[in-house]
Formats: C-alpha cells, sequence, structure tokens
C-alpha cells in the first residue's frame, strides 16, 4: 500500500512538473486560436489555417524538396567545416611557431561578419547547393578552428611526455592523444559553429536562391502569403530546435568515453 | 588574441631561453617568427594576386590589390564611408543596449524565481533554437521596413546571450550568501542590486562578449538583406552591380568594424571583472 501511494505521488509530481513546464507554451497557442478564431486579422492567421497551408505543400511535396535541400547543405557545410577547422587547429595548436606566424591573419578573418561574404559566394559560386555548403564551410569554420587550436594546447602533458618516452609516431601523437582529449572543446566549437551555419543557411537562402526553407518564407513573405509565412517561420523554429536536440545527442556520445574516463579518474 | 602574445612571450622567455643564455635565443626566435610571418603575407598577397590574373576569377571576382588597396583608401574619404558606419553601429549599439536591458531583466527573474524558470524553460528553448534571420519575413509583415524593424533583429540576438548568462550567473549566485545578507534584513532591492546582479556580473560580461560581436553581424546582414543603408547594403549592392573593387573595399571596412569589435569587446571584460580573480570560471 504504502509503496502504492508512493507510486501514486510520484506520478502525481511526474505530471505537476511536467505541466509546470507545458503550461506557458500551450497558453501561447490556445490565446493564439482564440483571438484568431474568426480569422479576422489579416496579420494573424489562425493555427487551423497555418497548418492546412503547411500541409497542403507537404503533400504536394514542395516543403519537402525545401527541407531536404536547407538540411543536406547544413549537414554537408558543417561536416567540411569541421573537417578543415579540426585539421588546421590541431596544427596550428600544436606548432606554436605556426601560431606566432598566422595568429594575427586568423584574428582577422575570423572578425570578419560572414554575412557580408554571402554576396561573394553567390558571384564565385552561382545560387545553387554550392555556394551554400561552401560559405557554410568556411564561415563556420572559425569557431572549431579555434576551440581546436585552444583543446589541443591544453593536451595531458604526462601523457606527451609518456608519448615521447614510447617513441610514438608524431601524427599518432596528434590524432589519439591530443585531439582525442581535445574533444570536448572541439565539441563546443561545433556547437558555436552549428548556430552559425544555420544562420548563414538561411541568410544565403534568402539573398539569393530558388530552394530551402529560408527561401520559402520570404517568397511567401512577398507574395503576401501570410499563413505560409507564419508556417515557414514556425517550420524553421522546429528545424532549429531538432538540430540542436540532435546535436546534443551526437555530442552526448561523442564525450561518454571522456566522461567515464575522467570520472573513473579522479 | 593578446593573451596568446603575452604567452608565446613567457613561453620563449622561460621555456626555451631559460636555461642558457636568455635573451639571444628569444630574440633569434622572434626574428624567425617575423621573417616568416612578412613571407606569409607576401604569399597570401601572391595568391590574391595570381587570383585576379587567372580568367574564371579575375575580372568577375577578384580585382589586383593594386586596384582594391587605391579604393579602399579613396573610401576613407568620402563621407559615404562614415555614414555607412555611422548607420550600422548606431543600429547595432542601440540594439544591444536594449538587448541588455531585457535580457538582464528577464535573465534575473528566469534565474531567481523557480517557477518561472521551469514555467519558460521549453518556449525559451524552442525561440532560442529558431534561426534569427528566419523570423526576418514575420517582422518585415508585422513592423514594415522602417527603423523599428532594423533594431528588431540584432535586439533579438543580443538579448539572448544576456538572458541566458544572466539567468545562469544569477542561479549559481552562492544562497548562504543571500541568506546571510537577508538574514541582516537587507530590504529586497538591495540584495538584488549590490549582491545577486554584481555576482553575475561576469556571466554578464560573456554575454556583452558574445553580443557586441553578434548585433554587428546581424544589423549588416539586415542591411545586405534588406538594402537598408549601412556597411550590408553597400557592399550586398556594389556586388548586385558588378562593382568588385568596391564591393572589396567594403568588406574591408566591415571586417575592420567587426574586428574592432572584438578587440573591444576583449578589453572591456578584462577591465570589468579585474576584481575577480577567477573571472569567467567562476
Amino acid at each position: 500500500m504504502t509503496a502504492a501511494s508512493a507510486s501514486r505521488t510520484m506520478v502525481g509530481r511526474a505530471s505537476k512538473s511536467i505541466l509546470i513546464e507545458l503550461w506557458l507554451i500551450v497558453l501561447v497557442v490556445v490565446i493564439w486560436w482564440a483571438v484568431t478564431v474568426e480569422d479576422a486579422s489579416l496579420y494573424f492567421p489562425s493555427p487551423a489555417r497555418i497548418a492546412g497551408d503547411v500541409a497542403d505543400d507537404f503533400a504536394s511535396g514542395q516543403l519537402w524538396e525545401h527541407l531536404i535541400f536547407s538540411g543536406t547543405n547544413l549537414v554537408i557545410g558543417l561536416a567540411l567545416s569541421i573537417v578543415i577547422g579540426v585539421t588546421i587547429g590541431s596544427l596550428l595548436g600544436t606548432s606554436q611557431f605556426a601560431w606566432d606566424v598566422v595568429g594575427g591573419a586568423v584574428t582577422a578573418l575570423r572578425s570578419t561578419p560572414g554575412v557580408v561574404l554571402v554576396p561573394v559566394f553567390v558571384v564565385a559560386f552561382g545560387i545553387g547547393a554550392g555556394a551554400k555548403i561552401a560559405i557554410i564551410a568556411v564561415i563556420s569554420m572559425w569557431p572549431i578552428l579555434l576551440n581546436t587550436i585552444d583543446g589541443v594546447r591544453e593536451a595531458e602533458p604526462t601523457l606527451l611526455d609518456m608519448s615521447r618516452a614510447y617513441r610514438v609516431r608524431a601524427w599518432r601523437v596528434l590524432w589519439y592523444v591530443r585531439i582525442r582529449s581535445a574533444m570536448p572543446q572541439i565539441m563546443t566549437g561545433v556547437r558555436l559553429a552549428l548556430s552559425v551555419a544555420i544562420t548563414l543557411l538561411v541568410v544565403s537562402e534568402m539573398y539569393a536562391a530558388t530552394e530551402g526553407l529560408g527561401f520559402y518564407v520570404l517568397k511567401s513573405q512577398r507574395e503576401f502569403d501570410v499563413p505560409r509565412t507564419w508556417g515557414g517561420t514556425i517550420l524553421l523554429a522546429v528545424f532549429g530546435y531538432v538540430i540542436n536536440v540532435l546535436f546534443g545527442l551526437v555530442e552526448k556520445r561523442t564525450l561518454r568515453w571522456h566522461a567515464a574516463i575522467s570520472g573513473n579518474a579522479v | 588574441m593578446p593573451q596568446d602574445d603575452t604567452a608565446t612571450i613567457v613561453a620563449a622567455a622561460i621555456g626555451q631561453a631559460g636555461r642558457e643564455d636568455r635573451s639571444s635565443p628569444a630574440r633569434r626566435r622572434a626574428k624567425k617568427v617575423f621573417i616568416a610571418r612578412v613571407l606569409f603575407f607576401i604569399g597570401l598577397a601572391g595568391a590574391w594576386q595570381s587570383l585576379s590574373l587567372w580568367p574564371y576569377f579575375g575580372p568577375n571576382l577578384t580585382p589586383g590589390l593594386q586596384r582594391i588597396i587605391p579604393e579602399i583608401i579613396r573610401l576613407a574619404g568620402t563621407p559615404m564611408l562614415w555614414g555607412a558606419m555611422w548607420d550600422t553601429l548606431s543600429y547595432a549599439l542601440l540594439a544591444l543596449l536594449l538587448g541588455a536591458i531585457t535580457g538582464i531583466t528577464l535573465g534575473t527573474a528566469v534565474g531567481l524565481i523557480r517557477p518561472v524558470r521551469r514555467s519558460s524553460r521549453l518556449l525559451l528553448e524552442v525561440l532560442r533554437a529558431t534561426p534569427l534571420f528566419g523570423l526576418m519575413p514575420i517582422f518585415i509583415l508585422l513592423l514594415g521596413t522602417g527603423p523599428v524593424f532594423k533594431l528588431s533583429l540584432p535586439f533579438l540576438g543580443s538579448m539572448w546571450p544576456f538572458l541566458v548568462q544572466t539567468s545562469q550567473g544569477v542561479a549559481k549566485v552562492d544562497s548562504v550568501l543571500i541568506e546571510t545578507v537577508r538574514s541582516f534584513r537587507v530590504p529586497k532591492r538591495h540584495v538584488l542590486l549590490r549582491v545577486v546582479l554584481p555576482n553575475a556580473l561576469p556571466y554578464m560580461a560573456t554575454a556583452l562578449r558574445l553580443s557586441l560581436v553578434l548585433s554587428i553581424l546581424i544589423t549588416v546582414g539586415v542591411e545586405a538583406l534588406m538594402k537598408l543603408p549601412g556597411l550590408g547594403a553597400e557592399v550586398a549592392l556594389s556586388s548586385q552591380y558588378a562593382a568588385m573593387t568596391e564591393m572589396w573595399a567594403w568588406i574591408f571596412y566591415a571586417a575592420v568594424v567587426g574586428m574592432g569589435a572584438t578587440l573591444l569587446v576583449e578589453r572591456v571584460e578584462k577591465a570589468m571583472i579585474y576584481w575577480r580573480p577567477s573571472g569567467r570560471s567562476a
């Protein structure tokens, strides 16, 4: 009986905490719904109308195409920026001399507002997927590069000495010791890079494009299609949120061994 | 990165030069670095020049430095440059100020009051994950393309770091400290202003560091997309008119503004939290 009542209070507590977490977002939607039920406002269409129009575009397949276009460019661009950023970053982090030589140029380049380079990439690579991937790869590389430098520098000196004593080859030390132990910083860099990449994705799809979620939203607004503008914006919000959640999962998985190791060590 | 420079000097002074003659190896190394740096920049310039000679890129995208550098100098003498910089910076800074005030206020509420934090968590997380420029079309619908619109995106962009950082900083203020102060019956307002907020200051410094650069970046982006006066529009318009020399000169000045902001922020951050030895890691 005590077990039953305990579980009942636990269920009660859980449902209460779900309520606390959810009521605000539910309230926003309900108020929206209540205010727009007449569908009188031009600028605030009812949720039903927005959902209906978005569902139509999903059914016709065009929204899937935009979604896949954006998602693919984001993933490829980010993957390239990770490869480039970690490679250059680990070299610059390992060699103090190299950093002394190019550090100034790196600081100058990484503080250039990335969005002003969108026109350059459009002229160079056109308005297709290539330009989008290129700009994401180049601009969102900076936080990964800088964090890799920091991480690689802070590799455990004991491990490095040990590797030297055993005459482990330089590239193996770089890969197995320095980059591995820099993983937490690298992941922090990738998280920053992700938000830069999403920004650039949307901007480049709005600047000159014929595809992508950003294009879909801007096109709807230019055609004064208010429900689709709202729908596309909400879709972008969900897109951003889902990508962040997915990244959180990847991050946890990548760093699991790290947490385990440092947990055992302490 | 100035701290890296000092680290280099220290490393050069202790690490390499510690045991033997103190100055000469360090000086020899500095000389080597200097020579390599000069070579590196010559290499960069050479790469650019050969790109400008390449028929695919040169005429359409990358004019030679002999044309870009005079254009950069010419622009510096025109009121156009200073006007564009003012247009960009005034909006970016005003948006930053408003964003900071709003973000710190909301962040304090979220961080201090537990029910507020729990109720707003999901909504804030979804809103924060929304790509900022994705909101632009909706804002155009609701606000038009006037000054309020131009402020809106950089405002939101610089509000988030302040909100998140302040709420974390405020939540981490030592509860014993607060209880102690309370037990002396210090008025709540003073607890907030004298104890809680100053202790969250390092977090706000981090937010400022992120926001200033973000605010400028977003302002420039909005200008470029909507052709609103400012550095962004100058870049976008010269690219549209295929005036590549002008475009690179404007990009140069956008980079100068971005770099100025980055360096300034590093200075300010150090000055703001000088009294706290552990700095940001607190």
